[in-house]
């Protein structure tokens, strides 16, 4: 093994525990019906949860470990030919056609912005030669940072039943690819529209309802499939104040979302947030 | 055990000793001589031994014996002789941890001293027996007048005193009985006279944690039953609902009348508990989040929305209870879910396909 690639293993190995230890203090629980697992942090500290840390499937809030993996690869220009099993994807798509050209940033954009499916496999088969082994090093990243109970079986979200992340995770996933600048700005974007390679046009509204309706929202994900129920990971800002929000299986997505970061920055108001 | 009180007051007794040592000294107006002063503090059956300690003190030269020992107001030195080179005293400390004692002072010529205290008292339903030796030397001149321990002590508390005119938290130095600085009460209480003034105003109003503001406010005669009024009469002529739903109960039915909630969705949703939970089942409920997008009462439902969930929450409702997705906040909690929407009815469809 490379010594580099052992060093970043080990440190990954020791982020975990001690992410694992902090995450053995629980944290009070005051919403536990607005989603079967949920987890919300002020300024990057947790505030409340209910059980942050159960194993769930989690849908296309999947494509932020995806896109994070996309974002640091950068050359956001390279274009990229979309693959027959992209263009085949099922669910939410952009209709790729098979051989279809598009700007490597253009796809991360539509993973992001719309959650295609076809624009996210189309990404996972370019950069990593086949999904399976994309997925290894999605895993991989997840290990890097202590993600202990995600995993990863495809790069878009499709239920499988070795394919799920608990909500702290997804937090923590969450604080990494805003990181990436391209990233940040993207999932904050209302709306976007690009032309393929081959001089096809797109237009794509975010599936992000927050985006238009809430006083701060910066975007992140949403998700949503069978087994995963309706999903979500919020950012707002207001005043300088930051609240993130993850949500899985959260029946009423939106209106629940909405309230819990809307008690959230009341409770930081209070002085009651950490 | 022995407590810091009692050791305090075994240190003063030894400062009583001291000065009652200079009293004896020779006479020259105004003026004073400086002691060296070592004394080491023993405590029976007490498991440590306190280290010696030495400083330096200022005493009168012209003072007579009694008149020259300050002493603070629950000691009194009694019985105070001398006989050639030799004092002996007695000390009765009352109050709280009182103790009774005697001590003895030789002159070693005309600038040096040794003496004893031997003192009695209980602390904590214990006894405490403690024993002070000292011995002074000379060092000096000084002015009596500046610094004398008594001199010193007022320097002092004038220097704290004055430190503290601006902090109301510390109301109580400035204006309880026998406060330490009672003699700065009125410049402390104009300054909070000031402080009362500007809190009339709503912008100007304390947080929820200024609580240390109210007591020094009552204190310097500024009831915060007054100051409020005030603020409130403010608050209501320019329309600051938010202060008016914190701080003004009695204004809250007139202003929740007359609130907007397009335009004033945190105040309604927060304090007009009535009107919001009509204009949510008007506005809000049963409409999907999507659907509220252009409406009005966005915001007014966004803000119900965490009412909502704090209800439902403070009740117990299961999450089986919830209203399918396109369910609204302010949905009582036992009202049967709406007939789902054409529109909701294709997003459940979307949803079995998934992919946002």
């Amino acid at each position: 093994m490379h010594a580099r690639s052992f060093g970043r293993a080990l440190a990954a190995l020791l982020a975990s525990a001690a992410l694992h230890a902090a995450g053995a203090t629980a944290l009070p629980d005051p919403y536990p019906d607005v989603a079967r697992a949920y987890y919300v942090e002020v300024d990057g500290r947790p505030l409340w949860a209910g059980q942050p840390d159960a194993r769930l499937p989690m849908a296309s809030l999947t494509k932020l470990m995806t896109a994070l993996l996309v974002a640091e690869a950068g050359a956001p220009d390279t274009p990229v030919a979309t693959s027959a099993a992209a263009a085949a994807e099922t669910g939410t798509r952009l209709g790729l056609r098979t051989g279809e050209r598009v700007r490597r940033g253009d796809l991360l954009a539509a993973m992001l912005v719309r959650s295609a499916n076809d624009a996210c496999r189309a990404l996972a088969d370019a950069l990593g030669g086949d999904e399976a082994r994309f997925v290894a090093r999605m895993n991989a990243r997840a290990a890097e940072l202590g993600l202990a109970d995600s995993h990863f079986t495809n790069a878009c979200g499709h239920d499988a039943d070795a394919h799920y992340a608990s909500a702290r995770d997804l937090a923590r996933l969450a604080h990494a690819a805003l990181a990436q600048a391209p990233i940040a700005e993207l999932v904050a974007r209302p709306g976007y529209a690009f032309t393929s390679l081959d001089g096809r046009r797109h237009a794509l509204r975010s599936t992000n309802a927050l985006l238009a309706g809430l006083d701060g929202a910066r975007g992140v994900k949403t998700g949503s499939t069978p087994a995963a129920g309706r999903c979500l990971i919020a950012l707002v800002e207001r005043d300088g104040v930051q609240v993130l929000a993850v949500l899985l299986h959260a029946p009423e997505r939106w209106w629940d979302s909405v309230g819990l970061i809307e008690l959230a920055f009341a409770a930081a108001r209070r002085g009651a947030a950490p | 055990m022995f407590n810091q009180h009692m050791i305090r007051r075994a240190l003063l007794g030894c400062a009583l000793t001291l000065v009652v040592v200079a009293g004896g000294s020779q006479a020259a107006p105004a003026s004073g001589d400086r002691y060296r002063v070592t004394s080491k503090v023993e405590i029976k059956d007490m498991p440590f031994a306190m280290p010696p300690r030495t400083t330096e003190v200022c005493t009168a030269r012209d003072g007579g014996d009694a008149a020259m020992v300050p002493h603070d107001k629950d000691c009194q030195v009694l019985d105070y002789r001398r006989t050639g080179d030799q004092s002996s005293f007695r000390m009765r400390c009352t109050g709280k941890d009182a103790m009774e004692g005697d001590g003895e002072i030789e002159r070693l010529g005309a600038d040096a001293y040794r003496g004893r205290v031997h003192a009695v008292g209980r602390a904590d339903g214990e006894t405490m027996d403690m024993t002070i030796r000292f011995e002074g030397q000379r060092i000096g001149s000084c002015d009596y007048a500046s610094e004398s321990p008594a001199a010193l002590g007022a320097a002092k508390l004038k220097e704290i005193c004055e430190a503290q005119l601006d902090a109301p938290a510390a109301h109580a130095m400035f204006t309880t009985r026998d406060a330490a600085c009672a003699s700065y009460r009125a410049p402390f209480c104009q300054r909070i006279g000031t402080l009362a003034q500007g809190l009339r105003d709503p912008a100007r109003f304390p947080a929820s944690d200024a609580d240390q503001v109210w007591p020094a406010l009552a204190a310097c005669g500024h009831p915060r039953e007054t100051i409020l009024a005030d603020a409130c009469a403010k608050a209501d002529a320019t329309g600051n609902h938010a202060f008016i739903g914190a701080h003004c109960p009695a204004l809250l039915p007139r202003t929740c009348e007359r609130a907007d909630a397009g335009r004033d969705a945190d105040f309604v949703a927060t304090y007009c508990v009535e009107k919001a939970r009509a204009l949510a089942a008007q506005q809000c409920e049963g409409r999907g989040y999507t659907a509220m997008l252009s409406s009005p009462y966005r915001n007014f439902c966004s803000r119900y929305a965490a009412t909502r969930v704090q209800q439902r929450n403070a009740t117990g409702t299961s999450p089986g209870a919830t209203p399918t997705p396109a369910s609204a906040p302010g949905a009582a909690p036992a009202e049967a879910a709406r007939k789902p929407s054409l529109r909701d009815r294709f997003k459940a469809l979307k949803d079995s396909i998934g992919g946002n």
